[in-house]
């Protein structure tokens, strides 16, 4: 990570005439149902720590202003321990530098908000973080900087948000920097909410147009003068999100006529990850990885003779960890429907049998070669109670 | 299950016989032809024979005629216990009762239904009757051989296979009790393994288990509400595209509305100038119609003047007709006016002549006379009147007086009933109090009675103390005798035997055959041993003594000398010395330490001492078993002391009941015995009997206060009738005699009345003739000068018409005449011409252009007011959709979705996770039910360990088959059938084969004689064998040998006490068989302090109770 004076290096030595920390998306509260209990508290929990990181980036950075632009509860209305948590993040620093907090679509200006003047959350902000509760709001960066914004006032609409920020008046030659949160894209059939046109920055004179709403780290316009930029998620939110974990660090250059410097910094924890495993091989490879931080959708495609299928089960149960041991995977989602036992195979009971279950082996092993739907499956796992069973007994 | 209680009456010889059994060892003796075997037929025929089988026959005495009557009560696990009663015959009955607590038993079954209920309960294989194909005879299975043998077979079982049963359920319930016994440990930890995890998700019955342990709970929680979440989000979503698709109409309606209106406001306006146009013209027109108006107008004035002026003319001529026609009219009247007053003078004097006077006196009085009739008819009928009131009120009086009787009359009856119905409620209250004591007396005699046994069972274990103590003694001696027998220990015999076979070996080989021929030539005596057989022989001379022996011969010739002759050469005749010499110095010894000199001396005395070793051991295993019969006896003596402290609590309670002095004991040994909760169930239903007759008392009681009520009342009543019709005007002879003459005074006064309407009839058609004349001439003059007067009027009113119209017409005529004198008609037709011209000079306006412009100012007002709506409407589902809508409640599905998929992949795994638990168990089960065809293993083991102990390991192993059907017995190795084996063994074999098969039943088993054959040591050997049976089971053995089998701890029933034949004498009867079973329960018997009185009985409870229902209805 490149500290602000590299950074100015880096823009052809000029000074940097501003700096900001461009965030969005934070998506404090959200569930995931998906989960289980346990595994959906790591996560939510994840989305709280890493405000104190992004916090302490732009310590870091020594930025002028933060900028969060929208969807920073996943509700409106979200429970006390999220808000307070903000809270806590906000009050423990004793900063100057201003924080503005922007509405999103997710957490819109209602009466209900935590947005709303009366909120504990509001009333609880220190005097260094805005809330942008109108329309043509605006706060100064000094003497040589503006930010201009508008909230969302609901969690729909086709409201251009954008053009409700003020033009750049004549004479006018501060910083201006927008701050809105909507979607720059029109797909047929896609509901678009606060639609952003492409071009709305040059179009308000604007030197920067701080958005949110995309969970992804995008220059929307690269080629614009004045960039238009969704940080993304500090955290993912899903399987799939790409360039999730990000903050923008956007340096204004002194020279107006050069382009702002917009860098992102890494800050989320969490890597989520999809992986499929054909062959015990690939298991014990994927198992011996550091998966502490990683939220892992594994998918198990293959069929194992026994004693393998038994090393799958116990490589499977350390990653899903129990109560008496530790998880080897963050958060683990299993779709073992493929995991199958390879009933042709011999099954090595190790100990000699008495009749009894050696008929009941036999008798499993036969179904489990049934075409039945459903029966082959669970005389496979009949097979295998059977043969743990016998093993421990045997040991 | 064991056999609690066994009667029979007239059936197999046995006159009546009532055993109580008890748990464990019942030891039933009793000399030859008793009935011990009718006992146990009599039982088998309770539990296996249809009372109407012809196999019954056989139960039947003939030399009585009375049908075979038999109960059994067996209890088939704890608080399950059934009474079985069979009579069997031409009058054939059954029935199967059921109990909990074997006092009060309940019927279950009856008649035909009873064999199958039964079969059903004991699952022995056999069928109920019914079926086709069954065997005649007594029903037998596999089973029954084991439980209830007969003594003609008692090896049948050895016999008897499961293949041969009649059904399943013998085999199914064996093979559910062998089972337990054959499991491999490492089979049932599995099970146990698989059988926990399943019972961890599902219930007994296969449901999934919806406790709080249960797994399926949470998911099933979390699914409910996921799922809800999803219909939830769902809904939303819904919502949120039902928003936006109305949005997005409503933007198109407010499109088409703004253009409508636009369209509207176009065309109006060009109407508006059409409109403006045609106005002008139309205000012209107007204009020039006015004028035309005004001139039309004057014309007309100038016509209507010249009318009215003809007009006035026509009606002063029509006026100056009048006039004459009048003045014609009053002439005619002042003719008629004349006439019409002489007739009228003419009339009125005709009316007032002296003849018409009369008559109207005649009818005056006629008249006065009616109304006197009329009077007296008026007072005759108030008098009937006033009589029939009082002749009701008589009547009402009667039927007042009948009812009063009536209702004393039910109103006695009900008070009787109700003092009868007290009365029964005393009696009852006084029987639930004698209840009480008896369940007092119950209570006391239970306490005793657990007291006495309790005392019972601690004498026993004093005497098994002592009987322990005394074997332990006996068995000290019985070692001390065999140590004083100096036996050799059996390895030394055995030696000594070794030694003697030696020296018989080295003997044998100088056996080598010698033939010695000896002649004296004197007569004389020789003692001659041939190989150690010493003979004494005179002899001849010259008689040849000739000698064969195998080794040795020795002549001892008195005088002669003598002559030895021996086999062998010198080794083996120093072998036999050496032998000899081994044998000697080593048995010497051994024969003096025990007294004897030879090995059989020996053997017998090692067997004799290992006798008494035998012996010892045995007693001291009796001494232990005593031992370990009388341990327990701290708590015994404990117990007893709380049973005695019950007893004498409850004897004091029963105590309370008497009068001091009066014998509790005696009065509580004269009750009949009858369980407490019996006692309680009676209480109950008395005290609700007595509660129902209150509740019905109560009411009795109300009825009787309302009829009381009701009878003062009408009492009351009855009393005011009375004196009304007493104080009367008319006496009650007048009012009947009035009434009887009434219809005849009323007779007479109808036909005065007749009579004096008759006369005025007559009187009134007394008018003259005259009269009449005259008075149709008045008539005719006066109507005829009434229409000439009428004439007249009319004729002056239409004259007075007439000026009248002429005044107004000529006002009229005047005031048209001022008109016209002031219209200036040139001036109003210059003005015409002038508007005509303008008109003419206004342009023509677009009529297609104006339409309607009030349609079009609505149309073009409704258009702005839609779109208006349409704005507002708009706005509205606008600010719906941005709270609803969006892509948040988009992503809200999508989550609840996921969540959804999640759980259902997660209940698949759980699913498949106990689902693979439930079919690894059921598999396992099947598995082993498979495997577990070969029954006789399981018994194998039991059996044959038993049968190694009897013979001392001789018979190590009994082979019994996979249907239990035994084969045969291994003897070193090699296996034997039954038949080889002596009769006594085969015994012993098919009594542990039976005592196995009762064990793993849990059954009791019943022994006929069995035994006979075996030697008294392994009889001892058995009945310790029996009495560790009888731990687990109860086993009854019939036996005429008692003695092999009353050790102390048995229970032991004297059959001669409880058996009376037909061809005996009755036997006095034994606390323990004192009720049979079928008997009615006999009544309390009272003590003489307690006061008798007569049991009200069921019928009667029911005429008193249906007698008060009945009467609260009435």
């Amino acid at each position: 990570m490149r500290t602000k004076a590299e950074v100015a290096n880096a823009i052809d030595e000029n000074e940097v005439a501003l700096t900001l920390l461009h965030t969005a998306d934070w998506h404090l509260g959200r569930r995931f149902p998906a989960f289980e209990a346990e595994q959906e508290k790591r996560l939510t929990r994840a989305r709280l720590e890493v405000i104190g990181r992004i916090l302490d980036v732009a310590e870091s950075r020594n930025v002028d202003a933060v900028l969060c632009a929208g969807d920073l509860f996943d509700r409106p209305a979200p429970e006390k321990e999220w808000w307070e948590g903000v809270l806590h993040e906000f009050q423990r620093r004793r900063w100057q530098r201003p924080v503005v907090l922007l509405p999103g679509n997710h957490d819109p200006l209602t009466q209900q908000s935590v947005y709303n003047a009366a909120h504990p959350f509001r009333t609880g902000l220190p005097e260094y973080v805005h809330v942008v509760d109108e329309k043509h709001w605006q706060l100064p960066l000094g003497d040589n900087a503006v930010v201009v914004a508008s909230p969302c006032e609901s969690q729909a609409g086709d409201t251009k948000l954008v053009e409700s920020l003020p033009k750049r008046e004549e004479g006018d030659t501060r910083i201006r920097i927008g701050l809105v949160h909507g979607q720059t894209f029109d797909i047929d059939g896609h509901q678009t909410n606060f639609p952003i046109a492409r071009g709305s920055a040059a179009e308000r004179g604007l030197d920067y147009l701080a958005i949110g709403d995309t969970h992804a780290f995008r220059e929307v316009e690269p080629k614009a003068h004045a960039p238009t930029v969704y940080p993304g998620a500090p955290e993912a939110t899903n399987f799939g999100e790409k360039d999730t974990g990000n903050v923008a660090v956007v340096f204004f250059p002194l020279d107006r006529r050069r382009r702002p410097l917009v860098r992102r910094e890494v800050v989320g924890a969490w890597h989520w990850r999809e992986a499929t495993c054909h062959s015990i091989a690939e298991l014990r490879t994927l198992a011996s990885e550091d998966l502490r931080k990683t939220v892992l959708r594994l998918t198990l495609d293959m069929a194992l003779p026994m004693q393998e299928f038994d090393e799958a089960e116990r490589l499977l149960a350390e990653l899903r960890g129990s109560l008496a041991t530790t998880p080897r995977v963050g958060v683990l989602s299993e779709h073992r429907q493929g995991l199958r036992l390879a009933t042709d195979a011999p099954i090595d009971f190790n100990a000699e049998l008495p009749d009894v279950l050696r008929a009941t082996a036999e008798r499993l092993q036969a179904q489990a070669r049934s075409d039945a739907p459903g029966q082959a499956e669970m005389a496979e796992r009949a097979l295998y109670h059977l043969y743990r069973l016998v093993r421990r007994d045997a040991a | 299950m064991w056999i609690q209680r066994l009667d029979v009456k007239d059936c197999a010889g046995i006159a009546s016989a009532s055993v109580v059994f008890k748990p464990g060892l019942n030891v039933l003796y009793g000399p030859n032809e008793l009935g011990k075997s009718s006992l146990v037929k009599a039982i088998r025929a309770t539990l296996l024979l249809p009372p109407t089988s012809s196999t019954a026959e056989a139960l039947r005495d003939w030399n009585v005629d009375a049908q075979p009557t038999v109960a059994l009560i067996f209890e088939q696990e704890a608080q399950r216990i059934w009474r079985v009663r069979k009579s069997f015959g031409s009058r054939a009955a059954a029935y199967l009762e059921f109990s909990r607590d074997g006092d009060a038993f309940s019927q279950e079954a009856r008649e035909r239904e009873v064999e199958g209920t039964l079969q059903d309960i004991l699952r022995w294989g056999i069928n109920p009757p019914g079926g086709k194909g069954g065997k005649r005879g007594m029903p037998s299975s596999f089973i029954t051989t084991a439980l209830l043998g007969e003594q003609s077979d008692i090896n049948a079982i050895l016999a008897a296979s499961l293949k041969d049963d009649p059904n399943d359920s013998g085999r199914d319930q064996l093979t559910q009790a062998l089972q337990a016994m054959v499991e491999d440990p490492r089979f049932k930890a599995v099970l146990a393994a698989a059988q926990e995890r399943v019972d961890e998700a599902f219930t007994a019955t296969g449901r999934r288990r919806s406790g709080s342990a249960s797994p399926w709970r949470q998911l099933r929680a979390d699914r409910n509400n996921a799922e809800k979440r999803e219909r939830e989000s769902r809904q939303q979503v819904e919502d949120s595209e039902t928003a936006r698709v109305h949005v997005r109409e409503l933007q198109q309606q407010v499109h088409a509305a703004e253009a409508e209106a636009e369209q509207a406001a176009g065309q109006l306006e060009a109407a508006q100038v059409a409109a403006q146009r045609r106005a002008e013209r139309e205000e012209a027109a107007r204009a020039l119609a006015d004028a035309e108006a005004q001139l039309r107008q004057a014309l007309a004035q100038v016509r209507r003047r010249d009318e009215k002026a003809s007009a006035v003319e026509a009606a002063e001529k029509e006026a100056a007709t009048l006039k004459g026609t009048l003045a014609a009219a009053e002439q005619a009247v002042a003719d008629i006016e004349p006439r019409a007053s002489a007739a009228r003078e003419h009339v009125r004097q005709l009316e007032a002549g002296d003849a018409e006077q009369g008559r109207k006196l005649r009818e005056q009085e006629a008249e006065n006379r009616r109304l006197k009739f009329r009077e007296q008819q008026k007072e005759l009928q108030a008098k009937v009147a006033g009589a029939k009131e009082l002749q009701a009120l008589e009547r009402t009086i009667a039927a007042t007086e009948t009812e009063v009787q009536e209702r004393t009359e039910r109103l006695d009856k009900r008070r009787a009933l109700l003092r009868q119905a007290k009365a029964r409620t005393e009696a009852d209250q006084d029987q639930l109090e004698d209840l009480e004591l008896e369940r007092d007396c119950a209570r006391y005699l239970a306490a005793r009675r657990k007291a006495q046994t309790l005392k019972e069972q601690q004498e026993a274990a004093e005497q098994h103390a002592k009987r322990a103590k005394a074997l332990a003694r006996d068995a000290e001696e019985k070692r001390t005798s065999a140590q004083a027998l100096n036996a050799p220990a059996a390895a030394e015999i055995d030696h000594l035997k070794r030694l003697d076979t030696e020296r018989r070996i080295a003997q044998a080989k100088l056996s080598v055959g010698l033939a010695v021929e000896f002649t004296p030539e004197e007569a004389g005596n020789a003692e001659i041993a041939v190989d150690g057989d010493v003979r004494k022989r005179q002899f001849n001379a010259s008689e040849q003594l000739a000698y064969e022996a195998e080794r040795e011969v020795r002549f001892d010739i008195e005088g002669v000398g003598a002559l030895r002759v021996r086999g062998g050469g010198p080794a083996l005749r120093e072998e036999a010395q050496s032998a000899t010499e081994r044998w000697r110095s080593t048995a010497e010894a051994a024969f003096a330490r025990a007294g004897v000199d030879t090995m059989d001396g020996l053997a017998a005395k090692r067997q004799q001492a290992d006798t008494l070793l035998e012996e010892s051991k045995q007693l001291d295993f009796d001494a232990t078993h005593a031992q370990s019969l009388s341990e327990g006896l701290e708590a015994l003596e404990r117990d007893a002391v709380v049973a005695n402290a019950d007893a004498k609590r409850y004897r004091a309670a029963v105590a309370e009941w008497f009068d001091a002095g009066a014998s509790v004991d005696d009065y509580v040994e004269s009750l009949e015995q009858r369980g407490e909760s019996a006692i309680a169930q009676q209480m109950e239903a008395l005290a609700k009997k007595v509660s129902e007759r209150d509740s019905l008392c109560k009411q009795m009681e109300i009825e009787v206060a309302r009829d009381e009520e009701k009878l003062a009342g009408q009492q009351d009543d009855l009393a005011r009738r009375r004196e009304e019709l007493r104080t009367s005007a008319l006496t009650n002879e007048k009012w009947k005699e009035l009434l009887d003459q009434a219809d005849a005074q009323e007779d007479r006064l109808d036909q005065d009345l007749a009579a004096v309407d008759a006369e005025l009839v007559a009187i009134q058609a007394e008018a003259t003739a005259e009269a009449e004349s005259a008075q149709n001439t008045l008539t005719t003059l006066t109507r005829e000068e009434n229409a000439k007067r009428e004439e007249r009027d009319e004729t002056n009113e239409r004259r007075q018409a007439a000026l009248n119209q002429l005044a107004k017409l000529q006002g009229e005529a005047g005031e048209l005449e001022n008109l016209v004198a002031n219209l200036d008609v040139t001036t109003l037709q210059t003005t015409y011409d002038e508007r005509k011209s303008r008109l003419d000079e206004l342009p023509d306006a677009d009529d297609d252009a104006i339409t309607d412009l009030a349609e079009l100012e609505h149309r073009r007002d409704r258009a702005n007011a839609v779109a208006n709506s349409r704005r507002d409407e708009l706005h509205t589902a606008q600010g719906a959709l941005s709270q609803v809508g969006g892509q948040y409640v988009e992503e809200q599905a999508i989550q609840a979705k996921e969540a959804i998929d999640a759980l259902a992949s997660r209940e698949h795994d759980l699913e498949l996770e106990y689902g693979a638990w439930k079919l690894l168990r059921d598999t396992l089960a099947d598995a082993e039910k498979e495997d577990a065809t070969h029954l006789g293993d399981a018994l194998v083991e039991p059996v044959s360990k038993h049968m190694a102990q009897l013979t001392a390991g001789r018979y190590d192993q009994v082979d019994i088959g996979p249907h239990l059907d035994a084969s045969g017995i291994r003897l070193g190795g090699h296996e034997h059938s039954f038949e080889e084996l002596s009769v006594g063994t085969r015994e012993q074999v098919a009594l542990l084969l039976r005592l196995s098969i009762a064990e793993a039943l849990d059954s009791f088993v019943i022994l006929d004689d069995h035994l006979t054959q075996s030697d008294p040591i392994r009889m001892r050997w058995i009945r310790q064998l029996l009495g560790d049976a009888a731990q687990k089971i109860q086993v009854v053995v019939m036996t005429c040998h008692p003695d092999a089998y009353l050790t102390g701890d048995e229970h032991a029933v004297d059959l001669t006490q409880c058996v009376q034949r037909h061809d005996t004498a009755p036997p006095p009867a034994t606390d323990d068989n004192a009720d049979p079973v079928p008997a009615a329960a006999e009544k309390l018997t009272p003590t003489p302090t307690r006061r008798r009185r007569r049991e009200p009985t069921k019928d009667d409870d029911l005429d008193l109770e249906t007698q008060l229902r009945e009467s609260t209805r009435g």
